[in-house]
């Protein structure tokens, strides 16, 4: 088979993506926007998520287009995270989004786009397919950013993410040149290959370049100290893109860090480049936890936490071993059930038909919707890692990992920020179940929250019961990456 | 020289000096001009001049490139601008001389920079120590006769870099979503010409066979 035929053989999901979104931008142009894409969108991602399983090859690395992409174990469990998170963020949309009227059909569209940008890059194995899906992913989001044209606070958003977004592009792009002018190859393996045996006075250049590069995924990452839009953007943006923002592009950019930092294209860790990813970590979980103790708005709230969560994820790559890695894929995963779990009640939280953005608002919760309060509740114990629940397996993993390898201050820095995360989430749980106030919801809550929240908190509640499944799956994915 | 191994070099000599030539004197006319209108049709000149000297280095591709995306976009996109603005030609010519120190000083950089990375290239080839990917990409020179280098653009465009070149289009195609996404409203009261509709009318609801009594008007309800 040739090269581009077999690239295309392991692309199918990305490119069937691509082409049904691309159909549904012509159907929703030619139907003036009246025609409902909802279903065919979500119909899409369920069968490129099949085509993913299906066409997955866990066992060897397969590389297509002459070493532009690679399907193995990592991009496939990325791929499937991804989808997986791109319909869960289609479904939190649609109510929200029709409840203030502001739903256009190029939203669908849209989001298909930033999720072809988004399996590029966990597929990338060359610098330039590693660029080109970071930008069609970034675009599309900043688009997103200001999909309520008429919100202010929402372009507001989107100019800040747009800006900030192209000077980490820049900074990329020009470590992505320096590499290239230093080495003469953007593809991983060759240059990882090049690097070994070189002393240290030859990679020089390489070594900034490289720093540029993890800086400019740090910022993809919102990795402190490359997070300063993440707050203002989470805050400005409609919620339903916050959520897709908190959710899905982490994983996309976690992934390619992996890829860079471990295995056959392991150039972050030949170069040193990975006490980079140290520091970002250890600022990442520091700030996360710290900064958001004076939140009073839920979405900030929430980006900070996600911020933290950046750190802790982190925390697995720079551990440098397969079980971090597993670790790493493990609590992505774990994250992205809670956190949409989390987002469910959000969106699902109105009074006066006013969607409720302030931590204050949440007085009194418990005693009005006791169920949801409960599902909050436990969201909340698990991102904060409390131990029955989901969230404190996949911070365990990452801790031991962690410490398996030597990295014992991440460790204890993780553990110690977790205890500070733990009271800022208990402080919310506090407002909602002993302060007395009024939340006068409306009901019912849309089918599709209810749903999110009840597999969320069933995943979450029950993963101690079953921890092995997806364990096993993060090690055989992990597995592909070191031969 | 490479320039005289040609088969006619004195046609090709004389080709060069007109076209730096013409090259060089419009560049200074796009400084010297006083219209801005002018400044620009001389700053088309020049890129027509350069993309013929391209053509006499044998890189064909480039020199279409530059008619059509300088030429062909970027110029004609200032010559708008240039039109439509209102601009005071005096008061474009206040301050020549007290920013000339400055202007002077950065054209000398600029110089520096070239010469350095002409003379920078050579070491830098040696530094590079992935020379094996070098290696194998074909030097201009080598190939210019036998294959335009148009085709081996093209060869490394739509086979190496097929996806590359696709996923970009896409990110264009982003772009364009997000720009029309971003400004478009759609007003009300707007009269559309909707062409089926008019031509897919029947005759009979065109043409009205009326009598008119004398003295009386006609319905008009079309």
């Amino acid at each position: 088979m040739s090269e581009t035929l077999r690239g295309l053989y392991l692309l199918q999901p990305t490119l069937f993506i691509a082409g049904a979104a691309m159909l549904l931008l012509v159907v929703g142009a030619f139907s003036n926007g009246k025609r409902d894409l909802r279903l065919p969108a979500l119909m899409t991602l369920l069968v490129a998520f099949l085509l993913q399983i299906l066409s997955a090859e866990f066992s060897t690395p397969v590389t297509g287009f002459g070493g532009l992409i690679i399907r193995d174990g990592l991009s496939d469990y990325g791929a499937a995270l991804l989808l997986v998170g791109l319909f869960v963020s289609l479904l939190l949309a649609d109510p929200w989004f029709r409840r203030e009227g502001i739903l256009r059909f190029e939203w669908y569209p849209l989001v298909l786009l930033s999720g072809v940008g988004m399996l590029l890059l966990v597929s990338a194995h060359n610098f330039m397919t590693l660029y080109i899906g970071l930008e069609l992913q970034s675009l599309a989001l900043y688009v997103l950013a200001t999909f309520h044209i008429r919100d202010l606070s929402s372009a507001e958003s989107g100019v800040k993410y747009f800006i900030l977004g192209s000077l980490a592009s820049g900074i990329l792009l020009f470590g992505i040149s320096l590499v290239y002018g230093f080495s003469g190859t953007l593809d991983f393996s060759v240059l990882a290959h090049a690097i070994e045996g070189q002393e240290q006075s030859a990679v020089s250049g390489l070594i900034v370049g490289l720093t540029l590069v993890v800086i400019g995924l740090g910022f993809k990452l919102s990795a402190v100290p490359f997070h300063m839009w993440t707050p203002d953007v989470y805050e400005g943006a409609p919620t339903p893109v916050t959520a897709l923002f908190a959710i899905v592009p982490k994983v996309a950019a976690v992934i390619i860090l992996a890829r860079l930092m471990l295995g056959e294209g392991a150039i972050i860790s030949a170069l040193g480049v990975d006490r980079v990813l140290w520091a970002l970590s250890f600022l990442s979980m520091l700030w996360g936890a710290l900064a958001a103790l004076g939140q009073t708005q839920i979405k900030r709230l929430l980006a900070y936490s996600a911020i933290g969560n950046a750190g802790y994820a982190l925390m697995g790559i720079v551990a440098g071993t397969e079980d971090g890695l597993a670790a790493m894929l493990v609590y992505m995963t774990i994250y992205l059930v809670t956190t949409a779990g989390v987002f469910a009640v959000v969106l699902s939280l109105r009074s006066d038909g006013q969607a409720i953005e302030r931590l204050e608002d949440l007085k009194g919760f418990a005693q009005h919707h006791p169920l949801v309060a409960v599902l909050l509740g436990i969201f909340l114990f698990s991102l904060a890692g409390i131990p029955p629940l989901a969230g404190f397996f996949g911070k365990f993993y990452v801790f031991r990992a962690a410490l398996e390898s030597g990295e014992v201050i991440l460790a204890i820095t993780g553990a110690l920020t977790s205890v500070v995360a733990a009271f800022y989430y208990l402080r919310l749980i506090r407002l909602m179940c002993f302060d007395s106030g009024s939340v006068p919801q409306e009901r019912p809550i849309p089918a599709e929250y209810a749903g999110i929240m009840a597999v969320s908190g069933v995943l979450v509640l029950l993963f101690l019961l079953a921890p092995s499944a997806p364990v096993a799956f993060a090690q055989s994915a992990a597995a592909s990456l070191f031969p | 020289m490479e320039l005289f191994a040609n088969p006619a070099p004195i046609l090709t000599a004389l080709a060069f000096w007109v076209l730096s030539g013409v090259l060089v004197g419009s560049a200074l006319a796009v400084v010297l001009a006083r219209a801005p209108v002018h400044s620009v049709l001389f700053l088309i000149l020049c890129f027509f001049n350069a993309a013929g000297l391209f053509l006499l280095l044998g890189a064909e591709f480039l020199a279409m490139i530059l008619v059509v995306v300088y030429v062909g976009a970027v110029a004609v996109l200032f010559l708008f601008v240039v039109m439509m603005l209102d601009m005071e030609l005096v008061a474009l010519r206040e301050g020549f001389l007290r920013h000339l120190p400055l202007g002077a000083l950065l054209a000398l950089v600029l110089l520096a920079e070239l010469i350095l990375t002409a003379i920078g290239w050579h070491a830098a080839q040696d530094l590079r120590f992935v020379s094996a990917t070098v290696a194998t990409a074909v030097p201009f020179a080598e190939v210019g006769a036998e294959v335009s280098n148009i085709k081996m653009l093209g060869a490394v465009l739509y086979d190496d870099y097929f996806l590359l070149f696709q996923a970009s289009g896409l990110v264009l195609l982003v772009a364009m979503i997000g720009a029309i996404v971003l400004t478009h409203r759609t007003r009300p009261g707007v009269r559309r010409q909707e062409i089926a509709e008019q031509v897919l009318r029947p005759a009979e609801a065109r043409i009205h066979a009326n009598n008119p009594p004398i003295g009386g008007g006609v319905d008009w309800d079309v």
